[in-house]
């Protein structure tokens, strides 16, 4: 009881409090659909790459996460495109672009003087590091995604449950696509001062991994996928608080581990719903 | 068999090539098939026959030759891609419903968010092709509580109710039990007198005999051999047709 109205009325753990419920929300909703379109890897491509775009924000001034989440949402745009591309594989093009990314962004480090003491705030996150401007930020950017969701939902819900046969439809799948991609890529640099660009993909992709260990249908998995998100993020950031441990990592473990008790509980129930496509 | 009412070319395929990698899935493959035509596809696994329909649609894009749809060049244009794709139906040999929409929004999906149709009006097109294909007591249900059988009637409904002008069939009965063949071959075979344009892939012989004006053989990408059923039972020419007749007869 004194633990948790002590950290109810630490103003640095309200913000960290607040801002971890709605990236868990945001990126829990955007795993549910990168997830089973076997796109996690772009995730992790995105969120590394884009210490590019940190690496210049210090060098040259001007906030490094906007500067990130520009260099993220041309990179969604571009995988975006490049998806149905059948001379490039996505995956090898996320390769390139994580390596080239994160290569200039250590290069630029090294060729700017002076010690950068934030740099590993970037790479871990920190709980210290969210400002209440952080969070106003974060509160527009998630009323105007859950608003862009709410307009494609159906369209994600039915490509990424069958994407070849919304195409046989002649669905309109293409504005969809882009929401997903380049939604998913800023919101990922949203959630950098949490759990940092190493580790912040794995809060878009473990909460639905774990979910659809443990259920069947298609909504069962989108709250149980929420549920989880919440509960490991603020499980993390507790133990970050308590035990003084880096706050990216700590939430990171917590995640892995409700994966491990989900894929538990699932042995003993059945098939997912949103399993990878088959095809002929 | 009708009678064909026009001599229009409403698919041709010209000199068509399609690789995977460095696999050449299609060697120039050339068809034209007419207004009304009913074509079965014929070959051996592997020789090239999903690729040949699912280019017509554009599930694969072709690297070289021509592919025109009633009249639209298959292109970059996304236009044209829409334009072909509502008037080309298929039908996929498994995974071919939502699972988690009832059979009547199922079939009633693509009107609504393709054509744009009101709710009421896609929901009355979609009895009336639930009707067409047999079942229209099973609309409130999710596709899991229908049989295979009666899922693939579904997936002809929800086709037709694009009203294309043309069926692409990719092996329609081939993940059915032995029973539930005929009711899927019956809605065919009513759809293919009723005039509609339909290239089939099938293994389905006596079915294919009965309702083909022509049949396409497929070996290795290419297409072997061509003409009637009566061509192929009677008199075939190639080697390759004869020894795979003999093994699927
Ligand atoms: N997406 C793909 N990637 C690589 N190879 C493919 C792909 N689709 C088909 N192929 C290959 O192309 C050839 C023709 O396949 P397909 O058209 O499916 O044959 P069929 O339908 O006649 O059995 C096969 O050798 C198959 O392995
Ligand atoms: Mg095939």
């Amino acid at each position: 009881m004194d633990l948790i109205s002590e950290i109810l009325v630490t103003p640095f753990m309200q913000r960290a409090l607040i801002g971890s419920l709605l990236l868990a929300i945001l990126l829990g909703l955007f795993g549910v659909f990168i997830v089973p379109r076997k796109l996690g890897f772009m995730a992790d491509g995105v969120s590394h790459a884009s210490l590019l775009g940190i690496a210049v924000g210090i060098m040259f001034g001007g906030a490094p996460l906007m500067w990130a989440a520009l260099v993220a949402a041309c990179i969604g745009l571009v995988l975006a495109r490049i998806e149905d591309n059948e001379r490039l594989t996505l995956d090898s093009v996320v390769g390139i672009v994580l390596v080239g990314g994160m290569s200039s962004a250590v290069i630029l480090m090294a060729l700017t003087p002076g010690y950068k003491p934030e740099l590993i705030t970037y790479l871990f996150g920190s709980l210290l590091s969210i400002s209440w401007n952080d969070i106003y930020l974060l509160i527009a950017f998630f009323v105007v995604t859950l608003f862009l969701f709410k307009i494609q939902w159906r369209t994600l819900v039915l490509t990424t449950v069958h994407g070849e046969l919304s195409s046989v439809l002649g669905l309109p799948t293409s504005a969809a696509k882009y929401f997903l991609f380049v939604g998913t890529s800023v919101a990922l640099i949203a959630g950098v001062k949490l759990l940092g660009v190493i580790l912040i993909s794995a809060l878009l992709i473990i909460p639905f991994s774990a979910a659809n260990q443990a259920t069947r249908s298609l909504r069962g998995s989108l709250i149980l996928t929420e549920c989880l998100a919440i509960i490991g993020t603020i499980t993390g950031i507790i133990l970050s608080y308590v035990y003084d441990l880096p706050t990216g990592p700590a939430i990171a473990l917590v995640f892995v581990a409700l994966f491990l008790g989900c894929v538990i509980i699932g042995r003993i129930k059945s098939r997912p719903v949103l399993g990878p496509e088959h095809n002929h | 068999m009708v009678e064909k009412s026009s001599d229009k070319i409403i698919i041709h395929a010209a000199n068509v090539d399609k690789w995977f990698g460095n696999f050449q899935a299609l060697k120039g493959v050339s068809a034209d098939i007419t207004e009304g035509e009913v074509v079965v596809v014929l070959g051996p696994s592997g020789s090239g026959k999903s690729t040949f329909i699912r280019c017509i649609n554009q599930l694969e894009e072709h690297e070289a030759g021509e592919i025109v749809v009633d009249g639209i060049e298959i292109n970059d244009d996304s236009r044209n891609l829409q334009k072909i794709r509502s008037e080309v139906g298929m039908v996929f040999q498994q995974f071919n419903l939502f699972p988690h929409l009832t059979v009547l929004d199922n079939v009633a999906l693509a009107p609504r968010k393709v054509k744009k149709m009101p709710k009421k009006d896609a929901e009355e097109l979609a009895m009336a092709g639930l009707t067409r294909v047999g079942i229209p007591e099973q609309a409130i249900k999710f596709p899991t509580q229908l049989s295979g059988g009666q899922q693939q009637r579904v997936a002809i409904a929800r086709a037709l109710a694009m009203q294309p002008k043309i069926m692409l069939f990719d092996e329609p009965t081939s993940a059915l039990d032995p029973e539930m063949i005929k009711e899927v071959l019956d809605v065919m075979r009513e759809l293919a007198e009723s005039g509609m344009t339909m290239i089939i892939v099938t293994h389905e012989m006596g079915f294919a005999r009965e309702v083909a004006d022509r049949f396409l053989f497929f070996a290795e990408g290419q297409i072997v051999e061509q003409g009637t059923p009566d061509h192929f039972f009677n008199n075939p020419q190639e080697d390759r047709t004869k020894l795979f007749l003999s093994q699927i007869l």
